[in-house]
This record gives C-alpha cells, structure tokens and sequence, in this order.
C-alpha cells in the first residue's frame, strides 16, 4: 500500500481543528478519535518502511513548488514519532480525567504531532521552518497547560528561548535564500557544491547549528529544557523528550549538516564542524548528567538526562562525521552513526516510557519528589517493573536497548583513536546508572511510608501504554541483531546520512 | 552590507530580551529580531529599480517581466513569517497575562522558582 | 554442536527473567520451580563436566562484529561451572525455610536462577562482548538479591551496584580497546577470546589490562574498589552473600582474571604483576586487620572475603604455575568455606535474632551442627592443616617464593608479598577465634536459652560444604588432579609442587593427637572433680551468669595502638571508600552546576548569545587554516 505523503501532515491537522468542536461534553468521542488518528498514523508510517519518495505539492514540480520528501531517515523518525504519540495518546486517556479542556489539549496535541510530521517530511528549508514553529507553538501552549505558577513560568522562558532559536533558524534560511537563490534542499545543497566558500553561507550554517541546537537542547543551548519538560503533563513531557527535541533538533540538524551543506574530506567546513559536533554532544553529556543526578524532583532528573543522551546521539553522529571527513574507512564512519541513530530511537522509547511512569507514579501518589517517596515497588509493581525496564535500558546495562546503541558509539570512538571520548561516555553512562539507582532506592526500594499506604495502580489505558513502550525497550535490541530489521528500518537511514549530498541527485531524480 | 546592518538589528533585539527584566520588553524584543529577519527577507529580493512583479497581459512577457520585478518570493515568506510571529506573540503576551495574574509582577527576576 | 551448553544458560535466565514477574498468587510455588531449575542446572553442569569438549555456536548475523554467541567448554571452565552451579543449588535449598514471609519472594528465587544462567554464560561463553553481557546480568541479580533485603538494604544495593557498575563500565572500555588492539587499521577486530593475543608492552595494552583487571577484581571484591562488600554483607541476608559475593562472583572474578593473564593478553613479568601484588597483598592484609575489629559477625565475614580474594591475586600474580595452580585453587576452596561460613552465619542469625557479636554467646550445644559446621570453615579459612585452605594457600606461598627464587617481576619485593600472606592468615585465625568464641562458646546470656537449632534444609547445605573442606583437605589430590591441573593445561609432578607436605601422615599425626587430648580430657573430668562457685569480685559476689567475657573486645588493644587508632578511626568514617569520595565529588560538581542554573532567563540568553558566538568563531577559523 502505498500511503501519499500529504496525509501524514493532513491527517492530524484535519483531526486538530475537528476536535474543537465537539467541546467538554463529549470526552469518550473526541478521546477515540484523537486515537484513531493516532493509530491510523502508526499503521502508515509501519506501512511506509523502505520507501523512498518525493511527493510534489499541487504537481508543481520542483524548484518551483513545495516537495515532500520521504527517504531512510525520514521514515526511521517518522516511526519513532508515531510510536510515541500514539503510547502517549493511549495514556492520555486515563491520565487526562484530572484535566479539564480536553479537547484543547487533544487538538494541541495534534497539532505537535503535525508539525513533527511536516519537518520530517518537508523537502524545503522554509516549509521546514513553518512545520517547526507549528510544533513550537503547540508545544509552548502544552506546557503551560496547567496554568500554575511552575507552568507559566517554563512556559515563558521556554517561549522566550525557542522563539530566539526559530528566529536563527529563519535568519540562515533567509541567508541561504539570498546566496543560493533556492529553498528547496536539494537545490539548495547543489548551489552551495559548486559555490566557492563564502562568509554569509558559514554564517547560515552557524545560525542553523545554534538554532537546532537549541531546539535539541544541547549544552549551552539547553537551559529550557529543564524547566519545560517536567511543567508539562506526563504524555506530553513524553512526547516533548521523546519525539519533540528530536524531531525540531537532531532531525533538523542532521538534515541540514550532512544532506544540504554536506560532510566530506573536500568541504572545508568538515572537520570543524565534526568537531562542534562533537563538542557539543560531550558537554551536553557531561554536563547533563551532573545535573541530573543532584536532582530530587523525579521529572526534573528526567528532563536532566534527555540532554544528556542527546548528548550521546550527537557524539555519535559528530564521530561519524569527523570520520568522513579526515577521508576514513566509512564502514567506521556508518558505525558510528548507526549507534548515535539508534540511541535516537531508543531513548525515545525509553525516556517516553520513564516520563509515562512519573506520570503514573505522580497520578497515583501525588508526588512527584523523589524523598516523600519509597516503597512503592509492592503498591505499584506495574510502574515498577516498567520504570526498572526503562531505567536499565538507559543506564546501558544489557540486554536493553540503550546498551547495544551505547555500545556501537563506544566502539566507533575508540575506533576513530579517540579513547577519551570513549572514557567519557562510559563516565557519563556510570553517573547515568547511580542517578537511576537513586530512583529506585527512594522510590520503590524499602518500606512504604504511613502516608501512602492507601496508594493503588492506576491501570487502565495508562499500564496499556507503559506495557507497550517496555515491552519495546526489552524487544528493540532484535533490531541490532536480526538482519531484517536492521536492513528495513536503520540502514536506510544510517545511509542517507552517510551518503551525504547525494540526497540532492536522489530527491532531483525521484521527482521526475 | 546589508545583511551586517540586518544581523545588528537582530542583535539588538537579542540584546533587548537579555538584559530587560519586564516581561512584555522581553516579548518586544523578540519581535524586533523577527523584524530584523522579515527586512533581511524583503532586501534579499529587493532589486533597484525593479517593478512589483505582478503580471498582467498588456505588460508583456512573463519572462521579460521576471528580470524586471523584484522577486516576488521572499515577500510570500514574510507574509508566512509574520502570520506564524502574529500566533506566537498571541501566545506569548496571553502567557504575560496569565504569568503576571499569578505572580502580580512583570519582573522576570522575581519569577525564578524554577532554578537548579 | 551440543544444545546442553545453550539449555543450560537459557532456560535458568529465562525462567529468572520470568519469575521477576510472575503474579503474586503463585509465590509458595516458586521456591519449588527455582529448585527444580537449580536441580537441573546441577545436572547438566555434571553432564558438562564428564562429557566431551562441546561447542555450541548460535550465529547472528551482525558483520561488523561477528556477534556469534560462542560456548564453548574447557577444561578450565567446566569445573568452575560445576561448582557454580552446584552452590546455586545449595543456596536455594537452604533458602526454602529461612524466609517462608518474605515479600519479594518471586525477585529473591528470579534473581537467584539469573545468578546461576548468567554465571553458567560468563564461563561457557568464548566471546568477549557476550561475557560482558552476562557478566552485567550478574551483577544485576546482584542488586536485584541484596534490594530483597527491605528498607536497611536499599543503601547497599545502590553501592554495590554502583561500585560493580563503574568496574562494569572499564570492562567495557577495556573491551573496546581489545577489539581495537586485535584488528588492524582496515579489519574489524575480533572478540573472540581463543582467537585473541595481546602483547602488554604498547601504552594501549596495558591500559586495556589494567581495565578489564579492574573489573575483574572488583566482582572478586579486591581493594580498592571493594568496600561494596562489607557494606552489603552487614545488611542483607547471609544467603544473598553466600551466593553472590562469596561464591559466584569470587570465581568469575577469578577465572575472568586468570583469562586475562593466560589467554587475553600475553603478559610478562613487571610493572603489571607488580600492580597485581601489591592489590593481592595489601588486600590480604589491609582487609583482615580491619576484620578484625568488627563486631557484626555478617561484615566481619565480608571482610575476610575480602582478605581472601588477595591470596588468590597474589597466586596470579606470580606467573608460576604453581602460584597460579594456587590461585585458582584457593579461589575454590575459598568459594566452599566462605559460602560455608556466611551460611552458619545465617543460621545464627535466623536461630538467635540477631548478627551482633555482643548479645550471642554459648550457641555451641544448642546448635551442634552448625558450630561444627563453622568450626570447619574457620579452620579452613585461617589455613589450618589438614583443610583445604592450608593447602592453597601453602602453594600461593611456594608461588611467591619461587618467583623471588627464578627472579621474575617484582622479585625483590617477594619476602614483603610473603610476609603479608602469611600475617593475613595468622591474623585471619586470630579473628576467627574470636567468632567462635563469642558465638559458640562463651556464656550464654539469658535470651538466648530459647535457641534452637535451624532445620535440615539449611543444615544439610553447611554440612556439604564443611564435608568438601575436609575433603580437599585432606585429599588434596582429588581436585588437583581432575579439576586444578587439567584446567592449566599443567602435570602433577610429584612432590616437587608441594613441598614437603604430606597429608595423609599429618592426617593421622593430627587425629592422634587430638584422640589423645580428649583422652586426657576425659581423664581429667574423671579424676578430678571440678568446683563451681559464684565469682568474688571486690568483696561482692557476682552470680556467675552475669560474668561473660565477649569476644569482641579480644583485639580492642590493636586498634587502640597509637597510629592505627587514628587509622581504624578514619577508616570507619570511610576516608578510604571510593564510593563516597566519588559521591563527593559528583555532588559538589552537580551542586555547582546547579548553582549556575539559577532560573534567570537573562542568564540562559546570555549562553545562547554566547554559544551562537563561539560557533561563528569556530567555524570561521576555516580560513585560519
């Protein structure tokens, strides 16, 4: 079956502004249909794997027109967006009976998921930058949901900080624009080979670097994180850790480096932008992890480690990139990019999986502080099984998934002679570990206080979607080792990356 | 040139959301950096003596025309931009409101309960 | 191409990973599952053991690394399999009736059977990145065991997982090196162990040794990464300890060491041996002088498991066969008598209600079985001829003594090596004396009359293992030669490895004598009739069931010499404990960083204005160059 790229966008939009309409009064029927939707958008993107194509908006062809573009690393993100929204969506539904404006929050929701799809799937910069801020705004709205002191607030700063980094995003597509006289990327991408190297087209990269990074959240860029993701309700600090930084962040920024101004030992700009790459994915490491392991507020020492294991995907990636460019082996360089890809994925998992169980544990306590916690392990075994499912996959300790992708960026940095790198990350994935086993220990270890002996599992649609995102985290190592999966779903995508400007002639040649 | 003069009113936006403490200055400065990259926009397409490039039979050639006008595709973008600014500094100013309703300062300052 | 060898791995981690789930309302049933796993794990390690080498090769298709899973039997690894699995069985048997309410029944026997698959996976395995899999499950059934243990555990479950995981973490930097090391600039390496080779003599092959040394000397419980143990010991239940710490984890720390030094890397005498040295001696004595001052019976048995673990490093160390056959033979008998001794140590602590040496005293009549059982261990453990700990330890020592004789690495330091080994076991015994003197043997207080000794499914454990120290005491030969030699590829040759000791003579010399001390014993009780009056102290009488001499107080004048006092008094406040520096550290870095998140937002604009900045300028310096 062959699902037209238009509906991955059109589909959740048309859902977001019907739902609108229905109003309070009936929750069970807008409730099934934002999860129809979501369904419908988890089979497609199933049905979508190991395709490539180009979809021309109104059969204008490009540069003209506006393209969708459909290759190996859209399809792996597409993928994990669905995957995630549709778990949090599930467990939106018991989770969201505390709420009132459901329908708004369901038709926000959409709305971000959109957005996600749109950047993931735009074939140009500006189309890009739109579905960018349709995903921002949403997500600046669902932040500040709850309309608390603690919400306003990140929701402000947030605001305030990702509105700088869509203005950067926006200034290098306009400097781009004015050099190349093209906003479609391959176009683009083409333009900038032949051009010799000119200071405003450096300026557009470091505006782009500075703008995504900042929607990744990386060090120094990530000082929003922290007070955002744990303001929002549980299913969207999920999506907002799992997917949202991804998608705007890392997807962007990959996109742009490798596939429109392009990685190679003849682009002058390769080895130090590997090394930025590599720069910031380290600091983000390290400095993350630190943080997050003072932290008492559970969501807080989440939103912590999401920097932090971005940190992780853009080292891999940056290694990869640093590979290609000093003209190295690229079965190294694929390795590399494979293990910072792969992490993407996981950590979407399992972060959304760790976020989901704060919800739970919040719903079913009250609390989300980790010290008027303990003992819950015998009142919530769901959670705790789940939440020690997810905490082992990103601690790194086999055979979850986050240890195969911990392993591959390991290995690629030992292998490209940089064991320091290396070092780090199994530093980082040490304080990662001891920050998770204090989560445990006051959380679910030892005796339950007087105080929540009353508390009882939430269960419903809220242990459906954590069963199914653990289950994933046990499951997603076979992706790594059977040979199909890996072909259909993360070569493609380690490939584009890898082949780096050729996603130009590709996009060209698919559109005739 | 241009784009020098563009990326310093940028940063004067840039400037005015980092060391102003009321919350609406902060939003308006943000708003100048959209400015700032709206008129990098309209400049890039900008060409002296270029006609508005609208093309209607008697003038002539769309071809002809298009060496002529100025181009007409940055100008689209800025309409985009603007509309995507206007439902973000919507959101942003009913944020103040509901901000200062909790608070009952604009002093970005005094709201930092969020921190460490 | 054998099915056992993968039956044997799988199905206990599987039915462990299970039984973490299982529903509540099955619980009383699974005790009986774990045994009959544990029953069958037993026997298909016997079956191992007397059958052929076999091979099994599960192939999947991974290129980039050849991720294979290999098992292969060897000589080295069936008899250490045989054992592993023969402890797991034991541990569950004692375990059935001591805890018949315990809450986490299904984590306590889950974890347990992962212990023994994952064990049975680390030795049987034959490629580097698949030990290391297995190798982390242990140490997680490690924390999931010791977490059972309920609100006093949740601190030592957290260190010691965090200890063994920082070791975890340089096994797999250590590996990542190795893979690196076997390949060439263009070739993918190999993790593969037969197939690896690495010389010791680039920077990088000795970092990789000293990593992969780490972690195997920390999951054996060796200073300076050690202090998990006692930490552990005090505050979970013996069984846990019996289990893990004191059994599994010694011989695959142990045989992952010996891996390290006959397969992995080809190592010469030097620098390497001499960094082995000093860990094994300062660890046999440094651990046992702090062993000595305990006062709960559970830590003063870690630390010697502590203490213990650097006879087997120092055998190593030597790089002579008979030091290494010591080596690894201790670790053996190491493995029996501790888990012995933690297992007597559990039944005490289930009898009497209590750990602390001070509130125990007189058991011994009481509890017959298990005072023989832990009078046996404690002379093994202090290497008393004709137990098995004399026998090892009298070839570690024959080890260090023909290093210094051939003058390989670290020669002339032998006499210090010598000497430490031989303090730490006089020491050794002098702690043990205490133990049973103030368990077993002083007078009992008076709530303690009501003791009873425990049942048979934990008596029948302790008299097996008290029953195999006698025997490979005494008949030393039996394992030598089917497990020991065989293992390391080595011949008996004579009397020339041991010495000049004779077993079977001192044997019998030893029986003699005793024979005859209980004669005139006799003797004495018949000829002379024993008056018993209440003490006088001071012009006062005192009855005499008040009069008790605890035997904790029996080395208070060691740790009150005047520089080991302030040695001793740091050292309890845990100035040499790496966790809590490294806790120290890691708080004050993330309590800075902390500080500078300070919830300004001018702050957080600033980093990005300057972040943006230090891009531009970073990518401008293309022209530079």
């Amino acid at each position: 079956m062959k699902i037209p790229l238009p509906w991955f966008v059109a589909i959740p939009l048309a859902a977001a502004f019907v739902l609108p309409m229905f109003g309070e009064k009936v929750r069970k029927t807008s409730l099934a249909i934002a999860n129809g939707t979501m369904a419908l958008l988890f089979l497609f993107s199933i049905f979508s794997l190991g395709r490539q194509d180009v979809y021309l908006v109104g059969r204008w062809t490009i540069p003209f027109g506006i393209n969708l573009v459909l290759d190996g690393l859209s399809e792996l993100l597409l993928l994990t967006v669905s995957v995630v929204s549709f778990a949090s969506m599930v467990f939106s539904i018991r989770y969201m009976q505390r709420y009132t404006g459901l329908s708004k929050y369901l038709s926000l929701f959409l709305l971000m998921v959109t957005g996600m799809n749109g950047v993931v799937l735009s074939g140009d910069l500006f189309n890009l930058f739109v579905f960018l801020e349709i995903a921002s705004i949403a997500s600046y709205a669902l932040v500040g949901f709850g309309c608390e002191h603690e919400e306003l607030e990140a929701s402000f700063k947030y605001m305030v900080l990702g509105s700088v980094a869509s203005m950067f995003i926006l200034f290098g597509v306009a400097m781009l624009y004015g050099m190349t006289g093209h906003l479609n990327m391959a176009y683009v991408s083409q333009a900038l080979q032949g051009a010799s190297l000119r200071l405003p087209v450096v300026f557009a990269l470091a505006m782009f670097l500075a703008g995504f990074s900042l929607k990744a959240a990386l060090v120094p860029f990530h000082a929003w994180l922290p007070d955002a993701h744990p303001a929002a309700p549980a299913p969207i600090s999920a999506m907002l850790s799992g997917v949202l930084i991804k998608t705007l962040g890392i997807y962007a920024l990959v996109r742009v480096v490798f596939n429109v101004f392009g990685v190679s030992p003849e682009q002058d700009w390769s080895i130090h932008l590997s090394w930025l790459l590599i720069t910031l994915g380290v600091l983000s490491m390290v400095i993350g992890v630190f943080l997050a392991v003072g932290q008492w507020d559970f969501k807080r020492l989440l939103a912590y480690h999401s920097i932090s294991q971005m940190g992780y995907v853009v080292l891999g990636i940056g290694i990869g990139a640093l590979v290609i460019a000093q003209g190295g082996s690229h079965t190294w360089a694929a390795l590399a990019i494979l293990g910072g890809l792969f992490h993407l994925i996981n950590h979407a998992v399992f972060k959304s999986l760790l976020f989901l169980t704060s919800g739970s544990i919040e719903t079913a306590t009250g609390s989300r502080l980790l010290k008027d916690l303990g003992g819950l392990a015998e009142k919530l075994p769901l959670t705790r099984t789940t939440c020690t499912i997810a905490s082992a996959a990103i601690a790194g300790i086999p055979p979850f998934n986050g240890f195969w992708s911990k392993l591959l960026i390991v290995l690629a940095a030992v292998w490209a002679g940089h064991v320091w790198l290396a070092a780090v990350t199994v530093l980082v994935s040490l304080v990662t570990l001891i920050s998770f086993l204090k989560v445990q220990r006051y959380a679910f270890l030892g005796n339950t206080p007087a105080h929540l002996d009353s508390v009882k599992e939430n269960g419903g649609s809220m242990s459906w979607a954590m069963g199914f995102l653990a289950c994933l985290c046990v499951l997603m190592g076979l992706l790594l080792l059977i040979p199909d999966l890996k072909t259909t779903i993360l070569d493609p995508a380690v490939n584009t990356v890898l082949n780096g400007i050729q996603y130009a002639g590709d996009t060209i040649a698919n559109s005739r | 040139m241009l784009y020098a003069l563009c990326f310093l009113l940028f940063m004067i936006g840039l400037y005015c959301a980092l060391v102003k403490k009321n919350m609406v200055r902060i939003v308006l400065g943000i708003v100048i950096m959209e400015y700032a990259v709206n008129i990098l926009l309209i400049m890039i397409g900008f060409r002296i003596g270029g006609e508005a490039p609208i093309l209607s039979p008697p003038q002539g050639l769309p071809l002809k025309t298009s060496l002529q006008s100025v181009d007409p595709l940055p100008q689209a973008l800025v309409l985009t931009a603007i509309v995507i600014s206007l439902g973000s500094l919507a959101l942003m100013v009913s944020i103040c409101i509901r901000t200062y309703q909790r608070y009952g300062t604009f002093d970005i300052t005094q709201i930092r309960r969020l921190r460490g | 191409m054998d099915r056992i060898l993968a039956i044997l791995v799988f199905v206990p981690l599987a039915a462990g990973f299970c039984m973490l789930f299982a529903p509540r309302s099955i619980r009383t049933l699974l005790k009986w599952f774990a045994l009959l796993v544990s029953i069958a794990a037993f026997i298909s390690a016997i079956r191992i053991f007397a059958g052929q080498a076999d091979t099994f090769t599960l192939v999947l298709p991974l290129q980039e690394f050849q991720l294979d899973l290999l098992l292969a039997v060897t000589d080295l690894n069936k008899f250490i399999l045989l054992f592993a699995t023969g402890f797991g069985l034991l541990i569950v048997l004692y375990s059935l009736k001591i805890n018949p309410d315990m809450k986490h029944q299904n984590a306590y026997y889950g974890s347990i059977l992962m212990a023994i698959g994952g064990s049975a996976g680390i030795l049987l395995t034959n490629h580097l990145l698949w030990l290391l899999i297995f190798w982390e499950i242990v140490t997680a059934s490690l924390y999931l065991l010791i977490s059972t243990g309920g609100e006093k555990c949740k601190f030592a479950a957290t260190k010691s997982f965090a200890m063994i995981g920082a070791s975890d973490g340089a096994f797999l930097l250590g590996l990542a090196m190795v893979w690196t090391l076997s390949g060439d600039v263009n070739g993918s390496g190999t993790f593969i162990i037969s197939e690896l080779n690495i010389g010791t003599t680039s920077g990088t092959g000795i970092v990789a040794f000293l990593l992969l040394m780490t972690a195997a000397v920390t999951k054996a419980g060796a200073m300076p990464l050690h202090t998990w143990l006692p930490t552990s010991g005090q505050d979970s239940h013996a069984s846990v300890m019996a289990i893990l710490p004191a059994a599994l984890d010694k011989l695959l720390g142990i045989y992952l060491l010996v891996l390290l030094v006959k397969d992995i890397f080809v190592l010469q005498a030097g620098a390497l041996t001499l960094v082995l040295s000093v860990i094994g001696s300062a660890t046999i004595l440094v651990a046992v002088m702090i062993a000595m001052v305990q006062h709960n019976v559970k830590k003063l048995l870690s630390y010697h498991a502590i203490s213990q673990v650097g006879y087997m490093v120092l055998g190593i160390a030597t790089l002579t066969p008979v030091g290494i056959a010591g080596g690894v033979f201790h670790m053996l008998n190491h493995t029996i008598y501790k888990c012995c001794l933690f297992l007597c140590g559990g039944a005490v602590e289930k009898a009497a209600g209590t750990a602390e040496l001070e509130e125990m005293g007189g058991l011994g009549n009481k509890m017959p079985w298990t005072f023989v059982a832990c009078l046996i261990g404690a002379l093994s453990i202090s290497g008393i001829p004709p137990f098995n700990g004399f026998v090892s330890k009298w070839m570690v020592y024959q080890g260090v003594i023909e290093m210094g004789s051939e003058q390989l690495g670290g020669s002339s330091l032998w006499p210090l090596w010598l000497f430490s080994a031989m303090f730490g076991s006089a020491l050794t015994l002098a702690s043990f004396v205490k133990i049973l003197h103030s368990i077993f043997l002083s007078r009992r207080p008076t709530n303690m009359e009501s003791v009873r000794e425990v049942p048979v499914t934990m008596i029948v454990p302790m008299i097996v293992l008290a029953f195999l120290c006698v025997l490979f005491g005494v008949a030393y030969f039996i394992p030598l030669d089917y497990f020991i030699y065989p293992a390391l590829q080595m011949t008996r040759s004579g009397g020339e490895m041991l010495g000049i000791w004779d077993s079977a003579t001192a044997t019998i010399l030893l029986i003699i004598g005793t024979v005859l001390g209980g004669f005139i014993l006799l003797l004495s009780m018949r000829t002379k009739t024993v008056r018993s009056v209440p003490t006088w102290s001071c012009g006062e009488i005192q009855p005499n069931d008040q009069m008790i001499i605890p035997g904790t107080h029996f080395y208070k004048t060691i740790s009150s010499l005047p520089y080991l006092r302030r040695l001793y008094h740091i050292q309890e406040k845990g100035w040499f404990d790496p966790y809590d520096h490294g806790g120290r550290i890691g708080l004050g870095v993330s309590g800075f960083l902390k500080w500078l998140h300070s919830g300004l937002l001018s702050t957080y604009l600033t980093w990005v204005a300057v972040g943006l900045l230090l891009t531009l300028g970073i990518l401008c310096q293309i022209w530079k160059g």
